[in-house]
């Protein structure tokens, strides 16, 4: 619970941060160097990562049965957007080394230390330690 | 005055208490007598509630509408034919599974039900933790809590019974068979919607749906109509048994879906399929999770495509130069260079994006998430006029619209159909992502993910907003009943999902070889022709073309060679970069760039490009299909006008809005 409610305040304050600097552009330069890029888009989903956690802990707290879902599902959804961004890096990495740079498309690996890709880390943790459990349920198609 | 009388049906299973609860509601107002030629008791009574005069009969025990003994006819054909107002399904709270099928086939009459749940004291006592909130979350009907022996819940029970009674749109539900059994549903459909007086009698999905349960009372309501031989004759093409087997299987997916959600204590311990419904198909979080998994396939699609489109490009102008090497300059170089290489080179460079896109929504759809999706989506459709059912193809209309307007066939209602087919176009096709990658990566860059996400939100808006519109205007009416299906969540494996990836996206392939290559080449004429002038210059054809219509797209900022790429993008939207790159002359590489070059281009001109391709028209093979699907050139040429205005509007008010955001153009 306590895991849940730390990740989801952790997501939920970066996603409202992303969401501002994405809306006012001085506090986006602002945060430049802390690695919190403008974009509202990614705040929205950071926020909304961060909401399945929050709700998992008040579940939690009120001893509802089934609330750990939320803690997988914030930690599957945590991940998958960590992974798509890991993905970006890596194919725009392929293009950039394979095909050469084009313009302003360089490759600059700071340009992806983004909050979506780096508070996945904390998700990799929590995965490992309540995750296989949870997907080993599911069958294949 | 006279009050109004509202006639409520008491239903449900034998021993779940519906007896007591029919006598602490009536209390001594009950009439007892026989049903018409049957020896089965029939009790009824009525009392006055909130000034309505309530009419309750007490309908036999049944544990299913597939009826077998007279008591179970008796109640199905009450609840078809007499049409009550309102049934109250009482539960017996002890026993949630084996009562709620009964529940699923209630559904599908269509009649508003109100769920008793009953006994609930003794459920209690037992420990049971039933949630009525969530019960009547996802059946969308009201559940109160009843003790019938001790007549508690009884006023909560008929006000429930009265609000639905007097909630009109009346948001139907019934059950998704799968798409093979839904498919011989509609066949079905079809031929009994051909007997009106049959149909107008017994709802065309309900008679079907019976019909293939081998209900032998299904088959006697048809025995006079002029549609038997020919059902008959569909039942010899099909075996029926299979079917049956199938839908009492869905039937109860649903129902393992749902009690896991509703009743923790019924269930030994929740599966990994439960736990991820529990979050997916919550109220409040359900729709942003649906969102954000939207926006990661549209970032995913983008990014991943990157190094795949670069190597096609670099083999599509490797491919141009080996061919025309040693060639001399003139008009067949031209043609092979500009017209079909650059041009159907062009629209290739995106297999990728679309392949990548198809693969991440047949994942979805291959776990079982699309239809929660559908399942959540599902009040804001019934809200804005659409019917639940809509939803499926409206998601597949972001593939591609024309087998998008096809799956329309499993809607009944014409109205609904209609409606679903008309806005079917404003879902972001795959044909009009190469437009988006082009623009947005062009002059969106690092925001080019965000700006193609709004695109696709963009034509949900405005298709809701259009649904909306004609629902309350041209195409009034209730929408259709909501097609509830469950299936349990699985890993999806990669030789299933590539499959569905290539039936989908096969289909650009094929265009890309065929109308595409004959745009190119006619693209490629019109540019060159008259003979000896300039590539593409304003003395071509296109050039004295687009300079006809450039005056009626001028106020959106569009030049002559978008004007001339946009009449192109009729044929296939696609080809708007295909023409603009044989237009522009340059090869591959250098569309991009000659784009950034061009000073009448920029990133809101760019921004209004995009947003008029999202809405413009139905691509040719769209409108044939939009023609077909609606037998009406009336409803097709009204696709492509209400489309066109739309499409200037909105494009239009980018140009006024956007420079307040991003700069001007």
């Amino acid at each position: 619970m306590i895991f849940a409610a730390l990740l989801g305040a952790i997501y939920a304050v970066f996603g409202v941060v992303q969401i501002l600097a994405g809306i006012l552009p001085d506090l986006a330069a602002a945060l430049e160097p802390y690695f919190i890029p403008g974009d509202i888009v990614q705040g929205f989903v950071l926020c909304v990562i961060g909401l399945v956690f929050l709700y998992g802990t008040a579940e939690m707290h009120a001893h509802r049965a089934g609330s750990e879902a939320f803690l997988y599902v914030g930690l599957l959804l945590s991940l998958a957007f960590g992974i798509i961004m890991l993905l970006d890096i890596c194919a725009t990495g392929i293009d950039t080394a394979v095909f050469g740079e084009d313009g302003e498309n360089t490759w600059e690996l700071v340009s992806f230390a983004v909050p979506m890709l780096y508070l996945a880390v904390f998700s990799v943790i929590g995965f490992a330690a309540w995750g296989r459990k949870f997907t080993e349920g599911l069958a294949s198609a | 005055m006279d009050k109004k009388t509202i006639r409520i049906a008491l239903a449900g299973n034998p021993n779940v208490g519906k007896s007591s609860l029919f006598n602490a509601i009536t209390g001594a107002h009950q009439h007892v007598g026989n049903w018409p030629g049957v020896t089965v008791e029939k009790k009824s009574g009525n009392i006055v509630h909130q000034g309505y005069d309530l009419e309750i009969v007490d309908l036999p025990g049944t544990y299913s509408l597939t009826a077998y003994s007279a008591d179970e006819v008796v109640a199905r054909d009450y609840l078809i034919d007499e049409k009550p107002d309102v049934v109250i399904h009482v539960i017996d709270a002890t026993n949630l599974e084996r009562n709620l099928y009964l529940t699923t086939q209630l559904l599908e009459t269509g009649v508003p039900v109100v769920i008793a749940l009953n006994m609930s004291d003794m459920s209690e006592q037992r420990g049971d933790q039933i949630s009525r909130k969530m019960m009547g979350e996802y059946l969308e009907v009201p559940v109160v809590r009843t003790v019938g022996s001790k007549g508690e819940g009884i006023t909560e029970l008929l006000n429930a019974a009265v609000h639905e009674a007097e909630t009109s749109p009346h948001h139907e539900h019934s059950i998704g068979y799968g798409d093979k059994t839904e498919q011989v549903i509609a066949q079905l459909c079809d031929i009994l919607t051909r007997d009106e007086a049959l149909t107008k009698k017994s709802p065309a999905r309900w008679l079907a749906t019976r019909l293939l349960e081998g209900d032998e009372n299904a088959q006697e309501k048809i025995a006079g109509s002029s549609v038997k031989p020919e059902v008959d004759l569909f039942f010899k093409t099909i075996d029926t048994g299979e079917y049956e087997a199938a839908m009492a299987d869905r039937r109860y997916d649903i129902i393992a879906a749902i009690l896991p959600q509703v009743c923790t204590t019924c269930v030994k311990k929740m599966n990994a399929s439960d736990l991820i419904d529990r979050v997916v198909t919550n109220r409040y979080l359900g729709i942003p999770i649906f969102l954000a998994l939207m926006w990661g396939a549209f970032e995913l699609t983008f990014a991943v495509a990157a190094p795949f489109t670069s190597a096609i490009n670099a083999g599509i102008a490797a491919l141009g130069s080996a061919v025309t090497a040693g060639m001399e300059p003139g008009p067949v170089t031209s043609f092979i260079n500009d017209g079909l290489i650059g041009g159907v080179g062009t629209v290739l460079g995106f297999v990728p994006n679309i392949f990548i896109l198809l693969l991440i929504l047949a994942i979805l759809e291959d776990s079982g998430y699309l239809a929660r999706a559908a399942f959540v989506m599902d009040r804001l459709m019934f809200a804005i006029g659409l019917p639940g059912k809509s939803f499926i193809p409206m998601l597949i209309g972001f593939g591609c619209n024309v087998p998008a307007i096809m799956a329309t066939r499993t809607i009944e209602d014409k109205k609904d159909r209609l409606i679903t087919i008309l806005v079917n176009p404003f879902m972001s096709c795959g044909a009009r992502l190469p437009v988006y990658v082009l623009f947005a990566g062009v002059f969106f860059r690092q925001n080019a993910g965000t700006v193609i996400f709004g695109l696709y939100v963009l034509g949900i808006v405005i298709a809701i907003l259009s649904a909306k519109l004609f629902r309350s205007t041209i195409l009034p009416g209730k929408p259709a009943p909501f097609l509830m299906e469950m299936p349990p969540y699985r890993l999806p494996t990669v030789m299933t999902s590539l499959i569905h990836m290539w039936d989908r996206g096969s289909m650009y392939l094929r265009k890309a070889g065929g109308v595409i290559l004959l745009v190119a080449i006619v693209v490629w004429a019109l540019a060159t022709l008259p003979y000896g002038v300039e590539y593409g210059g304003a003395d071509s054809y296109a050039g004295m073309l687009g300079h006809m219509l450039q005056p009626l797209v001028a106020p959106l900022g569009f030049d002559w060679k978008i004007a001339v790429a946009l009449l192109f993008g009729f044929m296939a939207k696609e080809v708007v970069v295909g023409s603009l790159g044989v237009l522009y002359g340059v090869g591959e590489d250098g569309l991009g760039g000659a784009l950034l070059a061009d000073p009448s281009m920029g990133a809101v001109t760019a921004l209004a490009l995009m947003v008029f391709v999202l809405l413009y028209l139905p691509c040719m093979v769209s409108m044939a299909v939009i023609k077909k699907e609606t037998g009406s050139w009336k409803w097709t040429g009204f696709s492509v006008v209400y489309g066109i205005v739309i499409a200037y509007l909105a494009a239009l008010a980018v140009v006024y809005i956007a420079p307040f955001f991003i700069g001007g153009a």
